[in-house]
C-alpha cells in the first residue's frame, strides 16, 4: 500500500481528496491503480508509455532514475511535482 | 575589429602630417585604453593608429618651482603617480591618476589621453580644471594653448581641429598655502566610471581663501568649471556656511541626465557632497583646519 | 572553519588540485585556443529589435566578399515540433524551443536573437560580412515586463503558446504569453491565516542577472565527410550537448563526439547549446572546421540570464512566533522563449519552515528578453528574498531573535513540504545554531549607519547518472577517466573519493575529464550533483577495482578468492602461507605485477542513485551605508552551511565564497538594464557592475557537517545554496542600518538616496 499526495489542480477527480492510499510495488502500478480510484486521472500523468516530460512522480521524496519501472516499497509516499532542473556552482 | 595601419612618427611635425592627411580616420595612439575598445566594439571607424608614444615631449614628465609641471600628453598614470615631484606638489594628481582603471590599465592610460577623449564623466579632466593647468596643442599651423576647462565641448567631443593634437598639459606652479583634491563616486570599489566626480583647489592668504577653483564632471555635457563655487569660498576664511554655499553653487551648476550610471538627483546630490569632501581635503592638504 | 572529526584518511583534506598547475601557467588548454588545419572563423547575425518578423534575409552581398565560405539561417535546420523533446537530467526539453533561441525563424524575440551565421577564413573578414547580411523586419511592439505581459491585451510573443496548467496538463483556449501556471497546496490556507494573530504580506521585485562567467561561449565543429561530427567546446554538459545536437540536427548520437575542453565558468548557463548547431552546419557546408566565440556583448545580450522576478509572500503567525499559514504567488520571466525556474521557485520559497497550511502559485511568462538559463540554485534566491525580508519583518513585529524565530519555525526530519514530501536527515537548525553561536553573530555590532541582517535559505539537489572508468598503472597509480566537466574542483573531488576507498594517497589518481566516446554516459554538471554522483560512481569502480585486485592476489598465491580480502589500507591479505605467515602484498607492489599475471586492471561504474540529499544555509551580513551617497559596504560576511562531508574543504570554502559573492552582487548593484524598447543598455562587465574583490570582505565560512545517509561518503552538493540567502541576508542588514525596507533589488546607491532623501531635488 502506498500513499500519492494528489496535487490541488487534480482533487477534482479524486472527490476533493488530497492523499489516496493505492496498492502496487511500481509506480506503474500505482499508477494504474491510482486511476482506478480516481478515473482519468492517469491521462493527466502520463504521455504516451512514460510519465510526461514536464512532470515527476517522487518516492518517498526522490525522484528516481527508472520511470514507471521504479519500486514502490511497502508504505512509501509517492509525490506528483513539476520536473526541474538545477544550475551549477563554478 | 577591422584591420588597421599603424604608424610611431619620430617627430611632432611628422605626427602633425600623419594626421592631417589621414583626416577623420586617423587617430593618435597613446595608452590606446579607450581607441582601442572603441575601434573593436566598432562605435568609431579607424584607417590609422598614429603612435605617438616616441615623441619626447609627449611622454615627458618636468617640474621647475618657477615654470610649474609639464606633463607629456601620453604619459602614462603609473609614472605621474610615481613622480616624486608630483606626488610632493600635486597630490590632486595622484588622486586620479591612482584611480583611472586598474593597475594594468594605469600602466598605458595617460592623463592625456582621458582629456582628449573628452568623456563627461573623466576621471582626470576636474583635477586639471582645478589646478588651472593649460593644454598645449600642435596642428599643422604650429602650437596654441587653450584652458583646461575650455578643452571638451561635449560627449566625446573636444577644441581639436584635423591634424591638431596634444602635446602637453601645464599645471602652474604650487603655492605655499594652497592644496587641492579629486573625488569621485562609484558604486563599486574600483574598475567603474564616477557617477559624478569633482576637483577644488584652495589657495589661501591667512586663514582666508585667496582663491579657490571647483570643478564638477558627469553632470553635464561636459566637466564643468563653477565659477559660482569658487566665489562662494574665496575672500573669507573657511567656514560651514561658505563650504555649503559652495556646494550649493555646485548643485545648481549640474544639470545632469539619467542613464545607466546614474540618475539626475543622485547625480546633483552628488556634486554637492563631492565638492564638500574635496573642499576638506584641499583645506587639510594646505595646512588650515576647515 | 569545520565542525566534524571524521574517519577518513583522504576525505577532509586539502591536496592541490590536478588542475592546478596547468591553470595558473596558463598552459590549459581552453576552447579558444583551439587551432586546426584549414579552420575557419564565423559569427552571429543579431537582431536589434526586441521583436518583429524577419521578412527578408539576403546574403548576397556577405557571400561575395573574399574569404566569405558560407553564410546559414534557421532554414538549415530542421524545423521541430512543439512537443518533440530532448533530455536534460530528469528534465526534457523542448526542441523547438532550443532550435527557435539558437537561430530566430520567422520572427526575433529578443535584442541579440540570432539570424544568420556566417564564416570566413579570417576572423576581420567574417565580422566585415555580418554588416554585408541584410535582413529586413517588420517591427512588432515589444513586451518587456512580466505584469504586462499577462494582460489579455498584452502582444503575443508566441501566437500558438496557452498557458499549460502543470498539474493537470490541460492547455487554455486563448492563447497567451503565460506559458504555465504551477499550483502547490497543503492543508487549508483560508482556516490557518484565520487561526493567526499577525498577517504580513509583501510584494518584492528582482531584476534579471547574468552568472557572469569569466569565460565567453565557444565552439569548434567539424563535419566530416563520413558524417563524424566533432565538437570542442566550453560545457557543463558534454552527453546532453550530445543528445540536444542530435535532436536538432537530426543527426545519430552515435555520429557526435563532443570533447569539453577546460570551462572559465559556468554556474548554469553553460548547459544550453548555442553556438555548436551553427559551427556544425557552417562546417557540414564548408567541408572545414568552424571555431566560433562570442564577445561578452554577445554573452550578455544573447545567453541565458536568470528570470526577473514579481514576488508576494503572506506569511500568518502566532504572537509566539510559530507560522501557521503561508501564501506565495511567484511571477517568472522566461525570457523569449518558455522555461523559467519558477517551479524550484515554488519548491523553496517556504520548504526551510514547518508551516502547515500552504498555498503556492507559480507562472512562467515570456518577455521579449534573452530566453533564461539555469543560475546557481535557479529560482529559489528570489523567492528566499521574498520569504526571508518577511520572516525579518515578522520578527522584528514581535520582537523576536530573527534566529530564534526562525529555529522556532524550522523544518526537521519528517517535516512535509508544500508537495507532500517529507525531509529525511537534514542539517536545517544545525545552521542556525552554528550562527547563532558563531563570533560573528555573537560580536555587537557598532557605530553609526550599520546593521546587521541573516537569513536562510534552501536547495534540493541533484542525482542522475555518473561514469567512471579507473585504470590501475603498473606503478601504482589509478588513471580516472571521468564525463563530469569540471567547474568547481570535481576532478580533484571525485579523485580523492576514488582514493579513499582504494586506501592510496590522493595524488596516487589522476583523473581526467574525456569525450562523449571514451566514457559511459554522465549527466550535466549541475544541480550540485558532480561529487556527490561523480564520488558514487568512482566509489564503485574502487570496489569492483577492490575486488579483482583481490582475485589477482588469490591467483598469484594459488589460493581461492573468497580468502583474499582488500584491507582498507590498501594491503592485500589471504591465508597462512608455507612459512606459516599471513601472505600480504601492497597495492603498490602488486599493480607492479599485473602486466606478468594475467594483464591489467579497469574497474568502471556506470552509477545511479536517487539519493541526493537536501542542504541548507544561514548567512549573517554586517554593513555600513554612508548616509551621503547611498553606498552600501560589507562589513562582514559570515556563512554556514549543511554541507554533508567536506571531501576537500578548501573548495566547499571557495564554493561557498562564491555563492555570497555573486549573491551580493545581485543584492546591490548587478541588473540588465532595457531602454523602452528592450534594447540592453549595459552589455559590459563595466556597467553590468558586479563586485570587484575591492567589494568584498574574506568571506568567513562554517562547515556544518552532517552526512547523507545515501552515499558512502555523505556527500550532499555544496554549490548551488550558498548564493540562495545573500539577497535576503543584505537587504535586512540595510534594513537594521537605515530603517527602511527595500523590497526591490538591486538595493543600489540610487535606490538608497531615493529613499534617504525623499525631498531632495
Amino acid at each position: 500500500m502506498a500513499r500519492v499526495f494528489i496535487p490541488a489542480t487534480l482533487r477534482a477527480r479524486c472527490d476533493g481528496r488530497s492523499e489516496v492510499e493505492v496498492e502496487g510495488t511500481t509506480l506503474r502500478q500505482i499508477v494504474e491503480n491510482l486511476d482506478a480510484a480516481c478515473p482519468g486521472i492517469a491521462a493527466r500523468i502520463l504521455e504516451g508509455d512514460a510519465v510526461r516530460p514536464d512532470l515527476a512522480l517522487a518516492v518517498n521524496g526522490v525522484v528516481g532514475a527508472e520511470g514507471l519501472l521504479e519500486r514502490v516499497p511497502d508504505g512509501a509516499e509517492i509525490q506528483i511535482m513539476p520536473a526541474i532542473a538545477g544550475g551549477g556552482a563554478g | 575589429m577591422q584591420a588597421v595601419r599603424y604608424a610611431r612618427p619620430s617627430s611632432v611635425e611628422e605626427a602633425v602630417d600623419l594626421l592631417e592627411q589621414g583626416g577623420d580616420r586617423a587617430r593618435v595612439l597613446a595608452g590606446g585604453t579607450d581607441l582601442i575598445v572603441l575601434a573593436r566594439e566598432r562605435r568609431i571607424d579607424v584607417d590609422l593608429f598614429v603612435d605617438v608614444k616616441a615623441l619626447e615631449p609627449l611622454t615627458a614628465i618636468r617640474y621647475d618651482p618657477a615654470d610649474g609641471l609639464a606633463i607629456g600628453a601620453a604619459a602614462p598614470c603609473y609614472r605621474i603617480a610615481a613622480d616624486p615631484a608630483v606626488q610632493e606638489h600635486y597630490p590632486c594628481l595622484i588622486d586620479c591618476a591612482t584611480l583611472i582603471g586598474g593597475v594594468a590599465i594605469q600602466g598605458r592610460a595617460s592623463l592625456g589621453g582621458n582629456l582628449c577623449n573628452a568623456s563627461p564623466a573623466g576621471d582626470g579632466i576636474p583635477a586639471l580644471i582645478a589646478l588651472g593647468t593649460t593644454v598645449e596643442i600642435a596642428g599643422p599651423k604650429g602650437r596654441r594653448t587653450v584652458a583646461a576647462e575650455a578643452f571638451c565641448t561635449g560627449p566625446g567631443r573636444n577644441v581639436l581641429t584635423s591634424g591638431e593634437f596634444v602635446v602637453a598639459l601645464r599645471a602652474p606652479p604650487p603655492s605655499d598655502r594652497a592644496g587641492a583634491a579629486f573625488r569621485r563616486f562609484i558604486p563599486r570599489g574600483e574598475m567603474d566610471i564616477a557617477v559624478t566626480n569633482a576637483a577644488v583647489h584652495l589657495r589661501f592668504d591667512g586663514d582666508r581663501v585667496a582663491s579657490a577653483r571647483v570643478a564638477v564632471g558627469a553632470v553635464a555635457p561636459m566637466p564643468l568649471l563653477v565659477e559660482e563655487a569658487g566665489a562662494a569660498l574665496a575672500g573669507t576664511p573657511l567656514s560651514e556656511a561658505t563650504i555649503a554655499a559652495a556646494a550649493a553653487a555646485a548643485r545648481a551648476a549640474a544639470r545632469p541626465i539619467d542613464d545607466m550610471r546614474g540618475t539626475v538627483k543622485q547625480r546633483r546630490h552628488l556634486a554637492g557632497v563631492l565638492v564638500t569632501r574635496c573642499i576638506r581635503i584641499a583645506a587639510e592638504r594646505a595646512g588650515v583646519q576647515p | 572553519m569545520v565542525t566534524a572529526e571524521k574517519p577518513y584518511k583522504v576525505v577532509g583534506t586539502r591536496p592541490i588540485r590536478p588542475d592546478g598547475t596547468d591553470k595558473v601557467t596558463g598552459r590549459a588548454n581552453y576552447g579558444a585556443d583551439i587551432r586546426l588545419p584549414g579552420m575557419l572563423y564565423g559569427r552571429v547575425k543579431r537582431s536589434p529589435i526586441a521583436h518583429g518578423k524577419i521578412k527578408r534575409i539576403d546574403a548576397s552581398k556577405a557571400l561575395a566578399l573574399p574569404g566569405v565560405r558560407a553564410v546559414m539561417t534557421a532554414e538549415d535546420l530542421p524545423r521541430k515540433g512543439r512537443r518533440e523533446f530532448a533530455p536534460l537530467g530528469s528534465v526534457k526539453i523542448s526542441l523547438a524551443t532550443l532550435s527557435g533561441n539558437v537561430m530566430a525563424r520567422d520572427k526575433v524575440r529578443y535584442e541579440g536573437h540570432a539570424v544568420a551565421a556566417v564564416c570566413a577564413t579570417d576572423p576581420h573578414v567574417a565580422e566585415d560580412a555580418l554588416d554585408l547580411i541584410e535582413v529586413e523586419y517588420e517591427e512588432l511592439p515589444p513586451v518587456l515586463h512580466a505584469d504586462e505581459a499577462m494582460l489579455a491585451s498584452a502582444p503575443l510573443i508566441d501566437e500558438e503558446l496557452h498557458t499549460r496548467e502543470m498539474a493537470t496538463g490541460e492547455s487554455a483556449e486563448e492563447p497567451s504569453n503565460v506559458a504555465m501556471h504551477f499550483v502547490t497546496e497543503m492543508g487549508d490556507v483560508e482556516a490557518g491565516f484565520a487561526e493567526a494573530e499577525i498577517v504580513l504580506e509583501r510584494s518584492f521585485k528582482t531584476k534579471m542577472v547574468h552568472q557572469g562567467y569569466i569565460e565567453p561561449h565557444n565552439a569548434t565543429a567539424f563535419w566530416r565527410h563520413d558524417g563524424g561530427l566533432e565538437i570542442w567546446c566550453s560545457t557543463q554538459a558534454t552527453f546532453v550537448m550530445r543528445d540536444h545536437l542530435a535532436g536538432l540536427l537530426e543527426h545519430p548520437v552515435s555520429k557526435i563526439r563532443v570533447t569539453p575542453q577546460e570551462i572559465g565558468g559556468g554556474f548554469g548557463g553553460k548547459i544550453s547549446v548555442y553556438l555548436e548547431p551553427l559551427a556544425a552546419v557552417l562546417s557540414r557546408k564548408t567541408g572545414k572546421p568552424v571555431k566560433m566565440t562570442l564577445t561578452r556583448d554577445e554573452v550578455f545580450r544573447a545567453t541565458g540570464p536568470t528570470s526577473g522576478t514579481a514576488i508576494r509572500v503572506k506569511l500568518g503567525a502566532k504572537r509566539d512566533g510559530t507560522l501557521v499559514a503561508a501564501e506565495g504567488e511567484l511571477v517568472y520571466e522566461a525570457g523569449a522563449f518558455p522555461g523559467s525556474p519558477v517551479a524550484a521557485g515554488v519548491r523553496c520559497i517556504f520548504t526551510a519552515y514547518a508551516i502547515p497550511n500552504q498555498r503556492i502559485d507559480g507562472y512562467d511568462v515570456l518577455v521579449n528578453k534573452p530566453k533564461v538559463q539555469p543560475y546557481r540554485a535557479p529560482g529559489a534566491s528570489a523567492a528566499c528574498f521574498a520569504t526571508d525580508s518577511v520572516m525579518d519583518e515578522l520578527a522584528e513585529r514581535l520582537d523576536l531573535d530573527p534566529i530564534a524565530l526562525r529555529l522556532k519555525n524550522a523544518a526537521v526530519e519528517g517535516t512535509r513540504s508544500a508537495d507532500g514530501a517529507a525531509f529525511g536527515v537534514i542539517g536545517n537548525r544545525d545552521c542556525l545554531q552554528a550562527i547563532q553561536s558563531s563570533p560573528h553573530y555573537r560580536s555587537e555590532l557598532q557605530g553609526p549607519n550599520r546593521g546587521r541582517g541573516v537569513a536562510h535559505g534552501y536547495w534540493y539537489n541533484a542525482g542522475l547518472e555518473s561514469s567512471a572508468y579507473a585504470s590501475v598503472n603498473s606503478d601504482g597509480t589509478v588513471a580516472l577517466v571521468l564525463g563530469s566537466p569540471d567547474i568547481g574542483g570535481t576532478r580533484a573531488s571525485i579523485a580523492m573519493q576514488l582514493a579513499e576507498t582504494l586506501g592510496i594517497p590522493a595524488e596516487r589518481v589522476i583523473p581526467q575529464v574525456v569525450d562523449t566516446d571514451s566514457v559511459g554516459f554522465t549527466s550535466v554538471t549541475g544541480g550540485s550533483r558532480t561529487a556527490f554522483a561523480g564520488g558514487w560512481a568512482a566509489h564503485e569502480a574502487g570496489l569492483d577495482l577492490r575486488q579483482q585486485l583481490a582475485a589477482r592476489a588469490a591467483k598469484i598465491w594459488g589460493v581461492e578468492a573468497e580468502q583474499v580480502r582488500y584491507r582498507d589500507d590498501a594491503v592485500i591479505v589471504g591465508p597462512a602461507g608455507e612459512d606459516g605467515g599471513e601472505r600480504s602484498i601492497t597495492f603498490t607492489e602488486l599493480a607492479a605485477k599485473l602486466a606478468r599475471t594475467g594483464g591489467m586492471i579497469v574497474g568502471r561504474a556506470d552509477s545511479n542513485h536517487a539519493s541526493a540529499a537536501p542542504t541548507f544555509a544561514t548567512h549573517v551580513v554586517d554593513v555600513e551605508v554612508d548616509p551621503e551617497t547611498g553606498k552600501v559596504e560589507i562589513l562582514r560576511y559570515t556563512a554556514a552551511q549543511d554541507v554533508g562531508t567536506a571531501i576537500h574543504p578548501s573548495y566547499v570554502e571557495g564554493q561557498i565564497q562564491g555563492g555570497v559573492s555573486q549573491g551580493v552582487g545581485w543584492a546591490l548593484n548587478e541588473e540588465y538594464r532595457f531602454d523602452e524598447k528592450g534594447r540592453m543598455e549595459n552589455a559590459s562587465f563595466l556597467d553590468y557592475r558586479m563586485p570587484t574583490a575591492l567589494d568584498l570582505p574574506m568571506i568567513e565560512t562554517v562547515l556544518v557537517e552532517v552526512p547523507n545517509p545515501g552515499h558512502p561518503y555523505g556527500v550532499r552538493g555544496v554549490g548551488e545554496v550558498p548564493i540562495v540567502p545573500p539577497l535576503a541576508a543584505v537587504a535586512n542588514a540595510v534594513h537594521a542600518a537605515t530603517g527602511h525596507r527595500f523590497t526591490e533589488l538591486p538595493i543600489s546607491p540610487a535606490a538608497v538616496l531615493e529613499k534617504l532623501l525623499p525631498g531632495e531635488e
